[in-house]
């Protein structure tokens, strides 16, 4: 299976490939939020056990349940330059 | 929704003729793109508030007018959204509104996109939306200055060519940019039309996805020599602390007790004031008129009940005050995050955290607060629990029977038992209304779960303008909604303890006289009739008058309480002192510790305020859901007084 942004804290930095419908549009409001095909996104951090990820995008923070982040699936890009962490 | 053509809406025929001299402008934007402080900045001082023809639309656009070169702009502050294909129902008016198919109301002359110029990668996509609408549209980027400051850069006149429409940068909280955005407001027919520049770059048709409009987002700000800022410093050092799993959850902690003690110690000089105030004028009322009904109406129904509802204005701004600062400081999103757990855990999101948040101050805005919370199942259950929160109404009962009844030792540093008993009062509402949310999302709200979504915008110093407007419009809509009910409950209970009349003449002292009156009313019968429902619990027909005045209100309970105790103990006496004195005929309290703290109980769960009935019908459309709320947090509130009631004895209170 394709890996999705819920598996984010490993990869750091990933580009979005795909993102399914889920229900009640939950993929075309992610798709609105910036989550759109070619978008890179940045992991930012990520509530203990298995709680909300913080995920920056298009220039703005924001927060997913773990549910809605496997909708949005990603190749990884590993570090991103000029990263401290 | 999808019906709609641009310029065939359906409220150009829905009989309003539109007033050719006022130029109606919306605001649209999404949520926390600086869209309010800059409506508030365009409309600030110079604007007329008040009720226009065609002004109906819903209490959720605000609208003002103000004058600009010898024409009236009016201007409408839309809800947030993130797309034009809306999904709670906030979206939805606003949605209405901007596509003129709100009953009622003429579609708007122009649209002003408020975008915020740190993040118009993702903004700039529901502007395509917008400019498919064919109205004349103005892009006013907003946060200019902090795009610079965190090294950002964009070309105003190049993001003007590739877009076909005017562009102006404005700083809401300072107002720069605010004067030439109002005088371009007044001609919105010089503004170019879309597609109006042979370099515009045409946005996608309406029909095309999110990721299409992206797409032109991108290639409008590759043409504009757009370079996104940097990531703020700010939001990094503070989340890495506020987001932390142990340093965040402490300092939410921190924030939610200091916010409580902030709400009941400072707004409490305020309050005491303006009770000292209406007390002053009501006696001085019944002293220098001559004594008769109509002046106990004046007095004790008129003057009492408006300043029953002015009592709580301190309280109820400085709450909101408070929400709305740290709303837009950005904190607020942050403590959803902290509190996702539970709240996912109850079956509700983060969202649902602000409005119960806002119900400590008062249900009737936390009910309304819930229109953002896109899951109708999710916003159900929210509305039906919402009361729980420890409102406001219900301080001044606790306050009462908490100085009466719980000692004031202090335990530890500066909690006191009296103040640790009010917190637990505080925690238990919060805990049951997460419970009982959790229990009906399990059980009869039960179904899929939308999506969870959450924007953590960048934190910054709000503009205390803004607060201060916000806080003002809040305050006026409890004063009106809630305030007329209050004020009519106030007089019906006047008339139930003053009817029928005794003649005064027939007693020693107007002392006697009036305790007499009491004795005979309507509402000592009633309360008289309710013993055998509350007998159980410990209230004697006293508080069941006090019972029947807080129907209408929580809060009358105190003053209705003062009224029937008003001839028993020394004039000297608190209401507190008088209560738990003894009673000199039986010897014994009048009102028993253990009937005290099963009165706590009751008042913690029972929905004792009609204001908050009459706002879950108008939310929930229809009688069904506040009866079933009244209903069910009845029963509650007298199980728990019975059970309280019942150990307190035991425990040999």
């Amino acid at each position: 299976m394709a890996p999705t942004l819920a598996d984010l804290p490993r990869l750091l930095h990933a580009r979005v490939v795909r993102v399914r419908d889920g229900e009640d549009r939950a993929g075309e409001r992610l798709q609105v939020l910036g989550f759109t095909p070619g978008t890179a996104v940045g992991f930012e951090r990520r509530a203990p056990l298995g709680g909300p990820l913080v995920l920056r995008v298009r220039g703005t923070l924001v927060c997913l349940r773990p549910r809605e982040a496997r909708l949005v699936e990603v190749e990884p890009l590993g570090l991103p330059a000029g990263e401290e962490r | 929704m999808s019906h709609c053509a641009p310029g065939a809406a359906p409220a150009a025929a829905a009989g309003t003729v539109p007033n050719e001299d006022v130029v109606r402008v919306v605001l649209v934007g999404s949520p926390n793109s600086g869209k309010t402080t800059l409506f508030n900045a365009l409309t600030g001082l110079r604007a007329k508030t008040g009720n226009y023809p065609g002004v109906t639309v819903d209490r959720r656009v605000g609208c003002l007018r103000t004058r600009v070169g010898g024409r009236e702009v009016q201007v409408c502050d839309l809800p947030g959204l993130y797309s034009l294909r809306p999904i709670s129902e906030d979206e939805e008016v606003a949605v209405r509104v901007l596509r003129g198919e709100q009953a009622g109301e003429p579609p708007p002359d122009a649209v002003v996109f408020v975008a915020d110029a740190t993040n118009l990668e993702r903004s700039l996509g529901m502007l395509a939306e917008v400019l498919a609408l064919g109205r004349p549209t103005l892009l006013a980027l907003t946060m200019v200055d902090e795009l610079k400051a965190r090294g950002g850069e964009v070309d105003v006149f190049r993001l003007q060519q590739a877009l076909g429409i005017p562009v102006v940068g404005v700083v809401g909280h300072r107002g720069l940019g605010v004067g030439d955005l109002m005088d371009r407001l007044a001609r919105p027919e010089d503004w170019r039309r879309p597609g109006a520049s042979s370099a515009a770059l045409p946005p996608p048709p309406p029909e095309a996805g999110p990721a299409a409009r992206t797409g032109w987002a991108d290639e409008v700000l590759r043409h504009a020599r757009r370079r996104a800022p940097e990531p703020s410093r700010w939001t990094r050092r503070l989340d890495a602390v506020l987001l932390h799993p142990v340093a965040g959850l402490v300092v939410f902690l921190l924030f939610v007790t200091t916010f409580f003690q902030a709400i009941f110690s400072w707004a409490a000089p305020a309050m005491d004031a303006m009770v000292a105030a209406v007390d002053g004028l009501a006696d001085w009322m019944l002293a220098t008129l001559p004594s008769g009904t109509v002046t106990s109406l004046l007095a004790d129904g008129l003057v009492r009940g408006v300043g029953n509802v002015l009592v709580f204005v301190p309280q109820i701004a400085l709450l909101f005050a408070m929400i709305f600062f740290f709303e837009a400081s950005g904190y607020m999103a942050r403590a959803a995050f902290v509190v996702d757990r539970v709240m996912g855990w109850a079956g509700l999101e983060g969202r649902a955290f602000i409005a119960l948040l806002s119900s400590y101050a008062c249900a009737v805005p936390g009910i309304m607060a819930t229109r953002t919370i896109p899951s109708p199942r999710d916003r159900l259950a929210t509305i039906l629990v919402a009361p729980f929160a420890t409102c406001s109404a219900r301080l001044p009962v606790y306050a009462l029977l908490i100085t009466a009844f719980v000692p004031g030792e202090p335990v530890f540093g500066w909690w006191t038992l009296q103040g640790l008993t009010l917190f637990g009062l505080y925690v238990l509402g919060g805990v049951s209304a997460v419970l009982f949310a959790a229990l009906f999302k399990r059980g009869l709200l039960r179904g899929a779960q939308l999506p969870f979504y959450l924007e953590l915008p960048p934190y910054r110093w709000p503009s205390l303008r803004s607060v201060l407007l916000q806080t003002w419009g809040r305050v006026r809509i409890f004063l009106r909604d809630a305030g007329t009910v209050i004020l009519a409950g106030s007089l019906i209970l006047w008339a139930l303890l003053h009817f029928p009349r005794v003649d005064a003449e027939d007693y020693a002292t107007p002392r006697e006289a009036a305790a007499a009156q009491l004795e005979q009313s309507v509402a000592a019968d009633l309360g008289r009739a309710m013993e055998p429902v509350f007998g159980p619990l410990g209230f004697d027909w006293r508080v069941n008058v006090g019972l029947i005045g807080s129907f209408a209100a929580r809060e009358l309970m105190v003053s209705t309480l003062a009224q029937v105790y008003a001839h028993e103990g020394e004039d000297t006496d608190t209401l507190a002192e008088v209560l738990a004195a003894p009673d000199p005929e039986t010897g014994r309290p009048r009102l028993s510790r253990a009937s005290a703290f099963a009165l706590l109980a009751f008042y913690v769960y029972a929905l004792l305020c009609l204001s908050t009935v009459a706002v879950a019908r108008r939310e929930t459309g229809g009688w069904k859901w506040p009866a079933f709320m009244l209903t069910y947090m009845f029963a509650l509130a007298w199980l728990a007084a019975f059970a309280t009631y019942h150990a307190a004895h035991a425990l040999g209170a």
